[in-house]
């Protein structure tokens, strides 16, 4: 018998896009691309003699405190969520409810340990580098609320940097529009005080 | 003159699809490459809250999650519990772990370990309370609240 060359049969591929396919909607859906996001805080370093405490005079203490019925009072007074931001930037910036007697005493010079400060701000700067909001939190609080209260700081200080550095740089208080420097020096001015009492029992 | 030919009907000319193969291929190897499976299963139930100023972490290898929230399982009770890498953690064993996996990391990366709280916006401050002291006394001292964005609605 004559044998014909036969050339080998190609193998259909018409599928091969169908099972990629599959495997793509599945790697799609496995993919978890979310990036953690949220309210970044340095705790204090934890000693064993904790009734090392420190001398705070009172006029620089907001006291915010939150108990088991998520009921907020800032400095005496009985407040809302709402009207916390507006409270804590007059507190820092001592001045509306909180101007009182404190101005020049509350608001001291640190000009001298500063030396980005001096560059941007002149010699003579007074910012208020003394100050300490003091949040506690009860055992019933809840975590909802405590979030809630952090985040209306954290506007605060936010907004007051942001208002500083549009005054002073003419621009937003952004990683990507001020420098290193700018950005430590607007820092400095309004350092981040906020001190996380442990809970009442 | 050209000739219109009218009469005959033309067929479209089939699409070649012999490149489609290639090019599904390549977008799986991209997302092949991206995806990194999730280790660690929740058993907890955590729905972290909203808040406006919120910061992205920024690299994933200094991160150590913790969650907090009560168990899916209602074997393990209704109380909040933490849970630390697929396992529940009670709080007595929070500064070794976080000191193993503090030695886990690299060297250089160590002294930058930051611990994220994934906690349920039911929980008591009580649980959280404590899981802060020992972080504290583990030397952990770099934390965040989770938080989900939310866009700050402008008041007045």
């Amino acid at each position: 018998m004559a044998r014909k060359k036969r050339k080998a049969p190609s193998i259909n591929s018409s599928s091969s896009a169908d099972l990629a396919f599959t495997l793509l909607i599945f790697f799609l859906v496995v993919t978890s691309m979310d990036t953690d996001e949220g309210l970044t805080r340095l705790l204090p370093r934890w000693t064993d003699n904790q009734e090392q405490t420190q001398e705070i005079k009172k006029r620089n203490i907001l006291n915010v405190l939150v108990n088991a019925n998520n009921d907020l009072m800032v400095a005496d007074d009985i407040a809302n969520v709402e009207d916390l931001c507006e409270k804590a930037k007059n507190f820092i910036k001592a001045e509306g409810e909180y101007a009182g007697d404190r101005g020049p005493e509350y608001i001291q010079a640190k000009a001298e340990k500063n030396p980005e400060l001096v560059q941007y701000f002149g010699a003579d700067v007074k910012t208020p580098k003394n100050h300490v909001i003091s949040l506690q939190s009860d055992y019933g609080t809840s975590y909802e609320m405590y979030i809630k209260v952090q985040n209306e700081l954290v506007a605060a200080y936010n907004q007051l940097r942001n208002e500083l550095a549009q005054s002073k740089f003419g621009k937003p208080y952004d990683e990507e529009e001020l420098s290193k420097e700018q950005m430590q020096a607007i820092k400095d001015y309004y350092p981040m005080n906020i001190s996380e009492a442990n809970a009442k029992y | 003159m050209g000739k219109f030919n009218k009469g005959g009907k033309k067929e479209m000319p089939e699409l070649n699809t012999s490149s489609l193969p290639d090019l599904v291929f390549s977008i799986l190897f991209f997302f092949m490459c991206i995806t990194h499976m999730r280790e660690e299963t929740a058993k907890v139930l955590v729905n972290t809250p909203q808040a406006t100023e919120v910061v992205k972490l920024e690299n994933k290898s200094l991160v150590t999650t913790v969650l907090v929230g009560k168990p899916k399982d209602k074997k393990y009770g209704v109380e909040s519990l933490i849970q630390f890498n697929d396992d529940f953690l009670d709080i007595e064993n929070v500064v070794p772990k976080m000191t193993q996996q503090r030695q886990s990391m690299k060297e250089v990366d160590q002294p930058k370990m930051q611990v994220s709280m994934k906690i349920d916006r039911d929980t008591k401050m009580g649980v959280v309370t404590d899981l802060k002291t020992q972080l504290r006394k583990a030397q952990c001292l770099k934390i965040s609240y989770s938080a989900k964005k939310q866009i700050r609605r402008v008041s007045k």
